[in-house]
C-alpha cells in the first residue's frame, strides 16, 4: 500500500495513509503528549501505573496456593 | 508514533464520528448496568472487573513488533475480557482505556473515541463472546473454544476499523474496493498477532477457570459435559450459579 519505514505501526502504513489519500488526514491530538520522549515518558508512566493495578488485584484475587501441611492435611507415612 | 488501530484524531468526518458515538452509547449504559448488578452479586467481581480493564488498557497500547511483516501493531485484550467479566463491562472498561489513550497518549482520538469504542468495544467483544458460546454449544473443548474467541475478537475487530474508514471516506469510489484495499493491507501483521492473542486469551481463562471459577462471568456453558473435558471445577462452580443469559450483556 506505502513504502514504509521498519517497525512502523499500522495506523500510520494503513489508516493514515488511506485517510491523506481521502482528504481527511489525521491532526494532532487536543492533548499532544508526541512531542520528543513525552509520550515514551506517558507510555512508561501508563504502563507503571496498569501493571501495578493488575498486580494488586491479582494478588487480591488469587492469593498463593498454601501448601498441604497448612491446610490441616495430613500426611500418612 | 506507537499506536495501530485506532483511529486518530480528525480522520473521520463529524457526521460518522457523531453516528459511531450514538451506535456505542446504548452499550455503554448497559456495561454500567451489568457491573452494578455483579457488584451487588459479588463484590469482588468488581475487582476482577478493575483488573481486566487495567490490563485492556495496557494490552491495546502495546505495540508488539511482526518480524516477517516489518510492522508492529497492538492486540486489543477486549475478547478475554468478554470472557472474564462479560461483555458489558467489558465494553465499559475499553471505553475508559480508549478515553485515557487518546487524553494522555496521543493514540486515537477524542472525535474518533465512538467509533473506536465501536470497533474494539463492542464488536471485538461481542464476537468472541458469541463465538465462544456457539463452539462451546457444539462441544468443543474450553481451551480450543477460548482460542477462537480470542482470534476472532482481534480480527473483528480490525475488520470493523477497516469498516469505519471505508464507509466514511471512499467518497466517490467504491466503498468494497477501500473495504477490500485496508482489511488486506492489516493482514500481514494482523493475522500473527489474533493466533497470539487467541493464546494468551485461552491460558489466561484457563487460569481463572482453574483457581477462582467462581469469579467468572462467562461459565462455559456448564450444561454441557464435553467427553474428556468436563473441567471438575466447572461442575462444581456451576452449582447455583447464574445460567448465561441476556442479562449478563
Amino acid at each position: 500500500m506505502t513504502e514504509t519505514k521498519p517497525w512502523e505501526g499500522v495506523d500510520e502504513t494503513v489508516v493514515k495513509k488511506v485517510a491523506a489519500d481521502a482528504g481527511h488526514p489525521a491532526r494532532d491530538p487536543y492533548i499532544n503528549t508526541d512531542q520528543g520522549d513525552l509520550l515514551l515518558f506517558m507510555f512508561l508512566l501508563a504502563g507503571a501505573i496498569g501493571g501495578f493495578i493488575i498486580g494488586y488485584t491479582f494478588r487480591g484475587l488469587f492469593p498463593p496456593r498454601k501448601p498441604i501441611v497448612e491446610r490441616g492435611v495430613q500426611h500418612k507415612e | 508514533m506507537l499506536y495501530a488501530m485506532h483511529i486518530s484524531e480528525g480522520i473521520l468526518p463529524i457526521d460518522w464520528a457523531s453516528l459511531w458515538f450514538l451506535v456505542a452509547a446504548p452499550f455503554v449504559f448497559l456495561g454500567l448496568r451489568a457491573i452494578e448488578r455483579r457488584r451487588r452479586e459479588n463484590p469482588q467481581a468488581v475487582t476482577l472487573v478493575a483488573m481486566v480493564g487495567a490490563a485492556i488498557f495496557v494490552i491495546s497500547c502495546m505495540p508488539i513488533p511482526v518480524p516477517f511483516a516489518g510492522t508492529c501493531s497492538h492486540p486489543c485484550g477486549t475478547g478475554l475480557g468478554a470472557l472474564l467479566i462479560g461483555p458489558g463491562p467489558t465494553v465499559v472498561v475499553a471505553s475508559i482505556a480508549l478515553l485515557f489513550q487518546a487524553l494522555f497518549l496521543a493514540h486515537g482520538g477524542l472525535t474518533t473515541l465512538g467509533g473506536n469504542i465501536v470497533s474494539m468495544g463492542v464488536v471485538g467483544v461481542f464476537s468472541a463472546y458469541g463465538l465462544f458460546h456457539v463452539l462451546r454449544r457444539m462441544r468443543v473443548p474450553i481451551f480450543a473454544a477460548a482460542l477462537a474467541a480470542g482470534i476472532i475478537s482481534d480480527w473483528a475487530t480490525y475488520a470493523t476499523t477497516s469498516f469505519e474508514l471505508s464507509s466514511a471516506l471512499h467518497g466517490d469510489g467504491s466503498f468494497w474496493r477501500m473495504f477490500a484495499l485496508i482489511l488486506v493491507a492489516f493482514i500481514p501483521t494482523q493475522l500473527p498477532l489474533g493466533i497470539a492473542e487467541g493464546l494468551v486469551t485461552a491460558l489466561a481463562y484457563r487460569f481463572v477457570l482453574d483457581r477462582r471459577p467462581d469469579l467468572l462471568a462467562v461459565r462455559a456453558v456448564p450444561d454441557i459435559a464435553c467427553d474428556g473435558d468436563p473441567h471438575p471445577d466447572l461442575l462444581e462452580a456451576s452449582t447455583g450459579s447464574q445460567p448465561i443469559t441476556g442479562a449478563d450483556v
